[in-house]
């Protein structure tokens, strides 16, 4: 327990500095690219004084290393800058777009993990039957489909077609089946594969023959002592995939009209809301580490064989 | 079946493989593994069962306990009666009530046939709490009990395989096999994966319970020292038949089949002059190509026609010895 402690401070530590690297390298990234903040703030009719007005209000003028330390010493007081598009603190624009994102990629994340789990155990103990067969070609499906595509597709023939479901918006449960299916698509067909594999590969391990060989049922077997270490690739993959979860929702936001964070990133891409972007994406990185942090922690608690140390 | 109808059967037999034929299937090629094989064990008898890689060992103990591979392994033909009644005909709830209960079986790779996740006592444990019906903590105190029995402390009870050694892991799938006092313990080259110190160990303990549970022990091995150390019976495979039928001392003083033979005389002997080793010629029969006739006749010094033609039936030397072989009897006479 004490290991695990001093472990965990340990990765904290590194991730900390993890972040600080996410938050150069971001800062650098975005004003590689072309565009300018002041420009597209002042308007087309701007005069250039009016645009260099703009930049020393903005704090542009600076040199990139003080704007840089300025924007660190925000954050190490809980501040992540003021978005000039929304015109109010970043905080704010977040709290606002925060939730629906939340909600959107958790609903992803558990039916996928729940669903990948069931199916690819189901298939992965009846290897060779027809569950098998639809589990495999759910796989290849879903990892050979775009969420793009998969989306315009939902959209086609249960919103416009069918007339069942929002093509787009925010609003009650319905507008988040078609969003919710999308997000977690991809990911709940690779994990299938994944959970069935790894099944099919523990099923034919000794210790399993040598479990039935104890008397204990097929089904207990199957579900007590494969599933144990059957799980454990899963456990990893399911860290990461929290991980990902914000990343996942950009591409679909955009699709149904989602007023969620990925929704704002492209617009603050777009308006070169420099501020926006690198909070954002410090976001997700936060969320990134974390899920790896996490997926290192369950993997000790379901493995033995893990040492902390 | 009742009590009565029990004894009937009760002639001190046990177990009886009768003509079983087991075949495994995998992308349209046939390996047959196991080809027309006969045995009996009684009670509190131990055999050895003795033959190359691929002769169908294993697969003979897997099919006793009815756990060959899903969709891969088949029993073709034959039959195996434990105490009578046969094991084909059982239903999963019923095998279930006898695997680890009335069987146990020991395998042969400690380092893959104990459950990485799990405590040994758990896994020594799981049996008692199937068949006894103990609680955990009744569970747990037997599974210390057995621990102890082999030679391993019972503080250990709570640790991992991965923290054990080769040969402490075997003494744990020895204690787990065990732990129900079964009436037939099966072990699968218990000492195959052991170095040779360890080897006597584990010989040592099993030769102890062996006496003290006064089980039946099917010893699958291609050690004929193991053999003639813990058994009073030895069966010979080859391709899945078994070849030849004794006890040990008959079979191994005076062979009558050729193989049997073969392999007696490939042992370096410690004491006397040295002789060269004489290797029997060739490699096991491919089980998915087995020859006509007697399946060990391309490698054998001695074929006739008949040995090519003709499946020798295992035949009567003597009332401990039987052998399947045309032209081997007369083994005895020029040793």
């Amino acid at each position: 327990m004490k290991n695990q402690r001093q472990h965990i401070r340990k990765r904290l530590l590194a991730s900390v500095f993890v972040l600080i690297g996410v938050t150069i390298v971001v800062f650098a990234l975005i004003r590689l690219g072309n565009g300018d903040p002041a420009a597209m703030m002042a308007g087309d009719l701007a005069t250039p004084e009016e645009i260099e007005d703009y930049r020393i209000r903005m704090g542009l003028d600076k040199p990139l290393i003080v704007q840089y330390f300025t924007y660190m010493a925000g954050l190490f007081k809980g501040d992540l800058g003021y978005s000039y598009v929304y015109s109010m603190p970043v905080r704010d624009v977040l709290a606002k777009r925060m939730p629906q994102t939340l909600m959107l990629s958790l609903t992803g994340f558990a039916w996928s993990t729940v669903f990948s789990i069931v199916f690819g155990i189901v298939a992965g103990t009846h290897q060779g039957s027809g569950v098998d067969f639809a589990a495999m070609f759910f796989a290849v499906l879903g990892q050979a489909m775009s969420t793009v595509w998969l989306g315009f597709l939902l959209i086609l023939i249960f919103g416009v077609k069918l007339h069942l479901l929002p093509i787009q918006g925010f609003g009650g449960i319905e507008h988040l089946i078609m969003p919710g299916l999308c997000c977690g698509f991809g990911q709940a067909a690779s994990q299938t594969r994944l959970m069935r594999s790894s099944m099919v590969d523990v099923i034919h391990e000794d210790y399993i023959t040598a479990t039935r060989a104890r008397g204990i049922s097929r089904k207990v077997t199957n579900m007590k002592y494969a599933l144990r270490n059957a799980m454990l690739p899963i456990v990893t993959n399911i860290g990461f995939a929290f991980g990902k979860l914000f990343a996942g929702s950009i591409v679909v936001e955009n699709i149904f009209n989602w007023p969620g964070m990925g929704n704002l990133m492209v617009q603050a891409i777009n308006s070169r809301d420099y501020q926006l972007v690198q909070s954002i994406l410090l976001i997700s990185s936060v969320m990134l580490v974390f899920g790896n942090l996490l997926a290192d922690l369950l993997y000790t608690v379901v493995d033995p064989r893990i040492s902390l140390n | 079946m009742n009590e009565k109808t029990r004894n009937e059967h009760d002639n001190g037999e046990l177990l009886r493989i009768e003509d079983l034929y087991v075949e495994y299937v995998s992308g349209g090629a046939v390996s047959k593994a196991v080809n027309g094989l006969n045995l009996t064990l009684s009670r509190g008898e131990a055999l050895g069962l003795v033959g190359e890689s691929g002769a169908g060992k294993t697969t003979t103990a897997l099919s006793i306990l009815q756990l060959l591979p899903d969709h891969v392994g088949y029993i073709r033909k034959g039959d195996i009666l434990f105490h009578g009644e046969s094991m084909l005909k059982k239903k999963e709830k019923e095998l279930d009530e006898i695997r680890g209960k009335k069987i146990g079986m020991v395998f042969a790779n400690p380092l893959t046939s104990l459950n990485p996740v799990f405590t040994v006592g758990h896994q020594i444990a799981m049996g008692l709490k199937k068949h006894h019906k103990l609680t955990d903590k009744q569970a747990e105190e037997e599974a210390a009990k057995l621990l102890e029995m082999v030679g391993i402390a019972r503080y250990r009870l709570n640790d991992y395989p991965h923290q054990f050694s080769g040969g402490m892991r075997q003494r744990v799938g020895i204690a787990a096999a065990l732990s129900c006092n079964p009436e037939l313990l099966i072990a699968d080259e218990p000492t195959t994966a052991l170095d040779v110190t360890i080897q006597a160990q584990i010989l040592e303990i099993m030769k102890d319970l062996e006496q003290k549970y006064n089980m039946a022990l099917i010893m699958i091995t291609h050690n004929l020292g193991i053999v003639a150390e813990l058994c009073q019976k030895v069966a010979i495979m080859y391709a899945g038949e078994i070849v030849e039928y004794g006890t040990v001392q008959e079979v191994f003083e005076h062979p009558a089949h050729w193989y049997t033979y073969g392999m007696l005389h490939a042992i370096p002997k410690l004491t006397g002059p040295r002789e060269p080793l004489e290797p029997i010629p060739g490699t096991v029969a491919n089980s998915q190509m087995l020859p006509g006739g007697c399946k060990f006749h391309t490698r054998c010094r001695h074929c006739t026609v008949q040995c090519e033609k003709e499946i020798p039936k295992l035949m009567k030397i003597n009332d401990d010895h039987y052998a399947a072989c045309f032209s081997g009897v007369g083994v005895k006479k020029e040793d």
